[in-house]
């Protein structure tokens, strides 16, 4: 009798482990789970569970992807919006980072997301990351979609079915960004990679920068960032997010 | 100018230059068998970084249009090239259970990697095919935005020859399609 209620202490001890750190990795990732990859802020593909998410065109496809041996195209959902540029997924919500705004669709079923809001501004391609009631887009200019418009907007996603902004900073010109605790990762291309301090969303200020990366794309995972770059892959040990510390280079031949 | 329903134009056959810098429709051909298009191969420098991905102890960097340059990332202080698998039209790829999904111009490709370097394509599930824009276009078929003003000239497509995968720029003679 006694062992049995050792094993489980010993149970809910482990359990409340785990569930700590899936809790604090669900901050940073997308996916849900060690067995799902994580890519970067521009991704066109998200894993929640046994679904994936793909945005081909202005389709949404959803695919089951419980059986590894069979794929099965679920649904195709029309966005009903051109330029759909990236998606972002947590386990209730799925934002779409579109020329004409961000785009929310509910997970509530999973297998037939639902339409939830829009947050439109001007015109212009822009990625998305979500932490809590925050949602970050950045907007750059140098592509099709340009408006001359290089920021960084800070939106309240607190009533999800009514996104409202709540700050403006101007950035050089931004791209991909990943989200971890306090810190949002920027990669600002020519002005150079930035660490922003996120506490108070009204008053986000940068808090350290590596000026020669030209970044397009980040993914933070643990205490490794992986840059993407014009000039190659970039990894940074970022414990210290104040100081982070060059570990290696790939480098590309453009 | 007809709006909402296509941009899409027939020229009338004299107002066509005998001459003009235009693009050709470069056609995929569906019949030709998957694994010859997809498969594993020795590792090789990266020439542009596309978008990055990582799966347990693996870093995936895409070469766009060409496929993922994989490195063992046990080390991040130094990633080992491991293989290059070769998917064209790839720019996105997703993992799960070893399974990798990668995008392609005529749907999506799983790949079995759990024994890398070594891969198996499982499936091809394929997607809607949509024609891609011309070069400064936003779409094919839907209106061309401010700038269509100025023609952008192309070879009319042939369905038979398959799906369009890309534009290639060349100069054309007499072309009778634009948009």
């Amino acid at each position: 009798m006694k062992n049995i209620f050792k094993i489980l202490f010993a149970v809910i001890l482990l359990s409340t482990f785990f569930y700590a750190c899936d809790k604090d990795s669900s901050a940073i990732t997308s996916g849900d789970s060690s067995n799902t990859g994580q890519g970067g802020s521009l991704a066109k593909f998200a894993i929640q569970g046994n679904l994936m998410y793909k945005v081909e065109g202005t389709m949404l496809k959803v695919y089951d992807v419980s059986n590894t041996s069979n794929t099965v195209l679920l649904n195709s959902i029309d966005l009903k919006n051109t330029g759909v540029e990236t998606i972002f997924s947590n386990s209730q919500y799925l934002f779409f980072g579109t020329q004409n705004g961000m785009l929310i669709y509910g997970l509530s079923k999973p297998s037939a997301p639902n339409y939830i809001s829009t947050y439109t501004h001007v015109v212009s391609c822009d990625p998305v990351v979500v932490q809590g009631n925050t949602a970050y887009v950045t907007l750059s200019t140098g592509n099709q979609c340009n408006r001359g418009l290089n920021q960084l907007e800070a939106i309240d996603i607190t009533d999800i079915t009514s996104p409202t902004l709540l700050k403006v900073y101007r950035m050089g010109n931004p791209k991909g960004m990943a989200v971890a605790g306090k810190y949002l990762y920027l990669c600002d291309q020519a002005a150079g990679f930035k660490v922003l301090d996120i506490t108070d969303n009204m008053n986000i200020v940068e808090v350290a920068r590596i000026s020669n990366l030209l970044a397009y794309d980040v993914i933070a995972s643990g205490n490794i960032l992986t840059i993407t770059s014009t000039s190659g892959v970039y990894q940074y040990d970022c414990s210290d997010p104040l100081n982070l510390i060059f570990l290696s280079k790939i480098a590309s031949q453009k | 100018m007809v709006f909402g329903i296509s941009c899409i134009y027939r020229d009338d056959y004299k107002n066509v230059p005998d001459k003009v810098f235009g693009y050709r429709p470069v056609y995929f051909d569906s019949s030709v068998d998957i694994n010859t298009l997809i498969y594993s191969t020795t590792a090789r420098p990266v020439k542009t970084s596309g978008k990055i991905y990582l799966f347990q102890k693996y870093l995936f960097v895409g070469e766009p249009g060409e496929g993922v340059h994989v490195f063992d990332n046990s080390n991040p202080n130094m990633p080992a090239m491991l293989c290059f698998i070769n998917i064209p039209y790839n720019y996105d790829i997703a993992v799960k259970d070893s399974i990798l999904y990668a995008d392609t111009y005529f749907g999506i490709v799983a790949i079995n990697i759990a024994h890398l370097p070594d891969i198996k394509v499982l499936q091809h599930i394929r997607g809607s095919v949509e024609t891609p824009p011309l070069p400064g276009r936003r779409s094919f078929t839907g209106w061309a935005g401010q700038s269509s003003s100025s023609k952008i000239y192309f070879e009319c497509i042939e369905p038979n020859k398959g799906i369009i995968v890309s534009w290639l720029p060349d100069t054309l003679i007499k072309p009778k399609c634009y948009q």
